[in-house]
């Protein structure tokens, strides 16, 4: 997806069309976390589709919506909806695909991605827990080896305790909200940035484009890490 | 004793008379290996440890199924596990226990108290066990980190895996993990489940036994395949035994088959 090119080369660029967007995801995925396989993609479920449908290694079921501008609110409230329609079909999935692995003691989670979230569907995300919805933010960003999407988890504590939008609203300089992971501040909408307007847009704090890493993307089935199986590379690369 | 998946594959031939059956060839190969003494009267059932995760209801699934199979061969046998509330899941509900193959959840917070309590239940069964036995032993993955207090319950393992890279790659993980140094492991057993065709299950455990030996120094001991199909995880949904469900089905037989190679293994290991 993205090399690491320097920093002072990135700048936001307007959204690219949606297909674009959940093939990045796609990629991403399996980049962040190997074990997470993608099932399928635009599944028609309650009245909508959802996005993504994937299981991670422990097999739980996943589902990866993304949402526009201004749609984070409304993308939780459809999330949910999908997520009460799945849940009692995960049975007979698994009847119909074994293979598949699913768990059927896991809630299925729900993975949602906006170009911010507002205050409110922070405190609602917060309501509902970590187990059953984690919360990512997008841009699409401009480098000097192309285009791609930046994605940044939301930590725990960012959701639903602080009465901030990770991004504030124009305007909202209160004390209370908490500094953005990407300074400046841009604005929720996405446009071509004009370096001489907008200096600040290129100064990106480092670690910028190494998303954080989940903590479960290393994990087998059965709890364990990489780490405490002490796995050599060579060794790894003969299960490739 | 079965070192490669050669001698499990004539299930998977079509069987003539008794659903299960061994064809006449491989059970003249079993026989030929058994002690011709008559087994002394054993001390205490062989406990076989079984790296399980909280929330692997499949693996639990086999293990149980294992045990009903063990007992319906005319073994003892039971399950012994930790329990936990993050668990309960796992296992079928009290009073589940066909065959007399049961499920004892022990309080046992570590591998030290698990295998005392396993060996208690080992021992206490092995009083009626005239045709031998097995005690299988879930042991949470996470707790062996530290192997060291409870060694001896890893003397014999059996890992459950599919023919996927990434699972794969686990159990040569754990296989790993259990033959760290100081280890007691003295036999690490594997089991291929999930797969479509013999040579996915061959060549599964041939990469693994290949790794093993290479980077180990260790051989891995092949107890056959498991076949899963719609009957399995209606098994496991229904919280029945596979063999009493539906014995005809190719799962069933194909548990059965690893049974009988495991207790075979464990009526020659048994203490006296």
């Amino acid at each position: 997806m993205l090399a690491r090119p320097p920093l002072s080369d990135l700048s936001y660029i307007a959204a690219r069309p949606r297909s674009e967007l959940i093939a990045a995801l796609r990629h991403r995925a399996a980049r962040l976390d190997p074990s997470l396989r993608i099932l399928a993609q635009d599944l028609l479920a309650a009245d909508t589709t959802i996005d993504l449908v994937a299981v991670d290694a422990s097999g739980r079921l996943i589902l990866v919506m993304v949402g526009n501008v201004d749609e984070d609110l409304a993308l939780l409230t459809r999330a949910l909806a999908q997520r009460a329609w799945v849940a009692p079909r995960v049975r007979d999935w698994l009847q119909l695909a074994p293979a598949l692995g699913l768990r059927l003691d896991a809630p299925v989670k729900l993975s949602l991605l906006a170009p911010s979230f507002r205050p409110e569907t922070l405190a609602a995300a917060g309501v509902l827990g970590a187990e059953v919805v984690e919360l990512s933010t997008y841009r699409w960003v401009q480098t000097s080896v192309g285009v791609g999407v930046l994605i940044e988890g939301l930590d725990a504590p960012r959701i639903g305790r602080h009465p901030g939008s990770v991004y504030p609203e124009q305007g909202d300089t209160g004390p209370q909200n908490p500094a953005p992971r990407v300074s400046p501040a841009p604005s929720p909408i996405l446009t071509p940035l004009d370096p001489a307007e907008h200096p600040g847009a290129r100064a990106t704090p480092p670690g910028l484009l190494e998303p954080r890493r989940r903590e479960s993307a290393a994990r087998f089935r059965t709890g364990l890490s990489e780490e405490d199986l002490n796995l050599t590379a060579k060794e790894t690369r003969e299960f490739e | 004793m079965p070192s490669d998946l050669a001698d499990v594959l004539h299930y998977f031939l079509p069987e003539v008379g008794e659903p299960g059956a061994l064809d006449a060839a491989a059970r003249r190969k079993r026989s030929d290996r058994r002690d011709p003494q008559e087994p002394k009267r054993i001390a205490s059932l062989p406990l076989v440890a079984i790296p399980i995760g909280d929330q692997d209801v499949v693996r639990a699934a086999f293990a149980w199924n294992l045990a009903v199979e063990t007992a319906r061969l005319g073994g003892r046998a039971a399950v012994v596990a930790p329990a936990s509330d993050d668990t309960s899941s796992l296992w079928p509900g009290h009073g589940v226990e066909p065959m007399g193959a049961d499920v004892i959840l022990t309080p046992a917070a570590n591998l030290a108290a698990l295998y005392r309590d396993a060996l208690d239940v080992a021992v206490d069964r092995a009083l009626d066990a005239d045709d031998g036995g097995i005690v299988f032993v879930r042991v949470p993955p996470l707790w062996l980190r530290n192997p060291e207090s409870g060694n001896s319950l890893l003397r014999w393992t059996l890992l459950f895996t599919s023919s996927d890279n990434r699972d794969l790659l686990e159990t040569y993980g754990l296989a790993k993990l259990l033959c760290r140094p100081g280890s007691r492991a003295s036999r690490l057993g594997v089991t291929i489940h999930g797969a479509r065709r013999i040579e996915e299950a061959e060549t599964a455990f041939h990469r693994l036994a290949s790794c093993a030996t290479r980077y180990l120094g260790r051989e891995l001991t092949s107890y056959g395949l498991l076949v899963d199909d719609l009957h399995v995880y209606r098994a496991i949904v229904a919280q029945r035994p596979i063999g009493l469900v539906n014995p005809q089905s190719a799962a069933a037989r194909s548990l059965r088959d690893v049974a009988e190679l495991v207790l075979e293994d464990a009526r020659k290991t048994a203490v006296v």
